[in-house]
């Protein structure tokens, strides 16, 4: 015990660094638990007013050129629904003469980023949804672009959205063109690796990855990423396919989280109170 | 007390990293408050304090960022010791602190994706060269904009400590 006091005593700076260093990893290896569910909790809770005002004087100055582009944008998509709705109406008779199970479509839930990690490499995003608006943990959740991740934690009026940028986060997906099947993983800023692709396998730079839907937790059919290369990997046994998000997860401002499923003929493609909606934001547009 | 004004500073450098370093980020790279805090500290404080310092700083950071908990306490430990060896040693002036806080944002940032990417070592050296390389010059910016801000503030940051030490 004395050897321990006088080696304490003449090197107490590196014996501190030792410790702390031993508890960082010792926390590392460490399961997360409701103890440390709380602390954040109470983190983003004391974190929030703060990035809230600075978020909202931003926003201030944004929001005259949020409002050009939006019109724009809901000009272009007033067109192309009425051109989507007369695809589907089309599709539908088909789909009835073969006798297709009916489609779903899904319902999303709007939601504000308020909050991000405070560690640069940004894996999770804190939301304004949270278990009062119907949101559950491990529920998707999209940009406009495609997938952002899913709901790693849910508290009452907020929720942690665990991004696909992070290492614990793979998502299974499929080639659009050819249907090859692989597990997306990230590696840096928005690029990613699509591994377990077979040497001989179809894929090709340009190509669209879509979630597949294995495993249940994402449906089947929204994009992912864009093949950005393609290479024999070392061992020759698979091939390196290297893909980038066209997503800038650094910059997400408003995401939608999947919630349920809607039968496709309760979608909002018939509400007649949206129809007018839209109709009267594009006349004020004009004016 | 002791404890109290850390902690506050602990909580302002939060609030200016969560809130601000977003904002003035130029593409995907943005400037880490957290480790100018932690290496000020360090510097003004000494070893011992500064790896407590930086051990604290980061183990609220952790707490933000599900499944990696214990790596920001680490590496920001490591910074924070460093900082306070470095004060025992020298008297860093304004230039001098620009290269010791590019020296510690950089060296905190390969620890760091070391470990974050283990064992896909390719993941993390193309990381420390595309992310930390950059961040650490503009972190070093931002660190001594900073030091000059506490400065003008009256509170005594790097200088002052070093020729104490002397």
């Amino acid at each position: 015990m004395q050897l321990f006091a006088a080696v304490f005593q003449r090197h107490r700076d590196r014996t501190v660094l030792a410790v702390l260093i031993a508890a960082s990893f010792a926390l590392l290896a460490l399961p997360e638990t409701s103890q440390l569910d709380f602390a954040r909790a109470l983190l983003s809770r004391i974190m929030r007013p703060a990035q809230r005002t600075t978020d909202l004087v931003a926003d201030y100055a944004m929001v005259r050129a949020e409002n050009e582009r939006l019109r724009r944008m809901l000009a272009t998509l007033a067109l192309e629904r009425g051109r989507l709705l007369q695809f589907r109406d089309e599709r539908e008779r088909l789909r009835r003469l073969a006798e297709f199970k009916e489609e779903q479509t899904f319902r999303l839930v709007p939601a504000e980023v308020i909050g991000r990690d405070f560690d640069r490499i940004q894996t999770s995003l804190v939301i304004d949804k949270g278990s009062r608006d119907g949101l559950h943990a491990r529920m998707p959740v999209f940009s406009y672009d495609g997938l952002v991740g899913s709901l790693s934690r849910v508290m009452e009026n907020s929720a942690w959205v665990q991004l696909m940028s992070s290492k614990n986060h793979p998502v299974s997906c499929i080639d659009k063109r050819s249907r090859v099947v692989g597990v997306l993983e990230w590696r840096h800023r928005n690029n990613f690796e699509l591994k377990h692709v077979g040497a001989i396998e179809d894929v090709a730079v340009g190509d669209t990855l879509l979630t597949s839907g294995f495993g249940g937790a994402v449906p089947k059919g929204f994009p992912v990423a864009i093949v950005v290369r393609v290479a024999q990997s070392t061992d020759g046994l698979s091939l390196r396919v290297d893909a980038r998000s066209p997503i800038d997860f650094l910059a997400l401002e408003e995401v939608f989280v999947m919630t349920d499923e809607v039968p496709w003929d309760r979608s909002l493609f018939y509400e007649e109170a949206d129809t007018a909606l839209m109709r009267d934001v594009l006349e004020k547009a004009r004016r | 007390m002791k404890v109290l004004i850390p902690l506050l500073t602990i909580v302002v450098f939060l609030g200016l990293q969560s809130t601000v370093a977003g904002k003035i980020a130029i593409g995907p790279v943005a400037p880490d408050f957290i480790v100018v805090c932690v290496i000020l500290f360090g510097l003004q404080r000494g070893p011992i304090q500064g790896a407590l310092f930086g051990f604290m700083a980061g183990f609220l950071v952790d707490l933000g960022n599900p499944g990696y908990l214990g790596l920001n306490a680490l590496t920001k430990s490591l910074v924070g010791y460093t900082g306070g060896r470095l004060a025992a040693t020298a008297s860093p002036g304004p230039l001098v602190l620009v290269f010791v806080i590019f020296l510690s944002a950089f060296g905190h940032d390969i620890v760091y994706f070391l470990v974050y990417h283990w064992p896909r070592i390719d993941s993390a050296f193309v990381s420390i060269f595309a992310d930390a390389l950059p961040s650490a010059v503009y972190t070093a910016l931002a660190g001594i904009v900073v030091e000059r801000v506490l400065a003008l503030l009256g509170a005594k940051v790097v200088t002052k400590v070093g020729k104490e030490r002397q």
